[in-house]
């Protein structure tokens, strides 16, 4: 089974994207800010890393330059969930590698099929 | 930094139209009410976030009672959690449609808050935005500094304003 990691401060966005995510078919790990989604991170095998990008200790776009870095997750693909909507920000994001960019509040079967389009099959 | 009291009507007004779309996005119809037509006695969550840009800053407060609140709040969802992901989105409309005018601002951590009658202390005769709703009342209120210097425009720029639940794949 696939497995997500799924980084975002609040439970309630993780919660709701968990069940969406676990009732298509994939495995779900969270982490509650971009820190500790780094540390998971390098400790699984996931198809996709879906982040946040206002989170404390690391937010989300410092977490998806650290991802980029780690030979274990430099290719792992990287989905941003967020409020923000500036080209520059979605811009940037591209150019550090990230596979797309979702904005909240999020559709979830619009999110689910994103994700099933982006996620690798292997992992 | 000073209050300019247009500005902060301004900002106000796109507080009031971030908030109206925000609750639409969740299903909870807003309807406009007076401030003395809200009722008091009835526990509250109050959601506050602070921005910050050149020339300007200020912080903006969603607070309702608990009905229209969770009403927005997906299915397992917690209100602690939720009144501060809710003020988040409200925060980033309101950020979205200062980039309209050409001012970029960024936001601080959102604080949540719970209680009974809670309001804002207006420092000027500007109040907050009230709605009535399905099972309480909604209010939503700015307060702004700017430097003396510092304009919003009178038009906003429509173009290149991405939607909410967009998804967009590179």
């Amino acid at each position: 089974m696939r497995t997500i990691l799924i980084v975002d401060d609040s439970e309630t966005v993780r919660s709701q994207v968990g069940r969406a995510l676990k009732e298509a078919g994939f495995a779900v790990v969270q982490a509650s800010d971009g820190l500790e989604g780094l540390r998971e991170s390098q400790e699984g095998d996931f198809a996709l890393i879906l982040l946040d990008v206002s989170m404390p200790r690391m937010g989300g776009m410092e977490l998806l330059d650290r991802l980029r870095q780690e030979p274990r997750t430099r290719d792992v693909p990287v989905l941003v969930l967020t409020t923000e909507m500036q080209e520059a920000m979605i811009q940037r994001a591209k150019r550090a590698g990230a596979a797309g960019w979702i904005i909240k509040p999020v559709k979830m079967p619009l999110l689910v099929e994103a994700i099933k389009k982006v996620a690798r099959s292997e992992a | 930094m000073i209050e300019d009291f247009e500005l902060t009507r301004q900002v106000a007004g796109l507080a009031r139209e971030a908030c109206e779309e925000l609750f639409q996005a969740y299903g909870v119809v807003l309807d406009p009410a007076a401030e003395q037509e809200q009722r008091t006695d009835q526990h509250m969550l109050c959601g506050v976030i602070g921005f910050v840009g050149t020339g300007i800053r200020g912080s903006c407060m969603l607070v309702g009672h608990d009905g229209p609140i969770l009403a927005s709040c997906p299915e397992g969802g917690r209100c602690r959690d939720w009144i501060g992901e809710l003020t988040n989105q409200l925060a980033g409309r309101v950020k979205a449609k200062f980039l309209a005018y050409g001012v970029e601002v960024q936001l601080s951590t959102p604080v949540g808050l719970s209680g009974v009658a809670l309001r804002p202390l207006p420092r000027s005769e500007l109040g907050p935005t009230c709605y009535h709703a399905h099972g309480g009342d909604v209010v939503v209120w700015v307060e702004v500094d700017s430097d003396p210097a510092f304009v919003l425009g009178r038009t906003a720029t429509p173009a290149a304003r991405r939607a909410e639940g967009e998804v967009v794949l590179f």
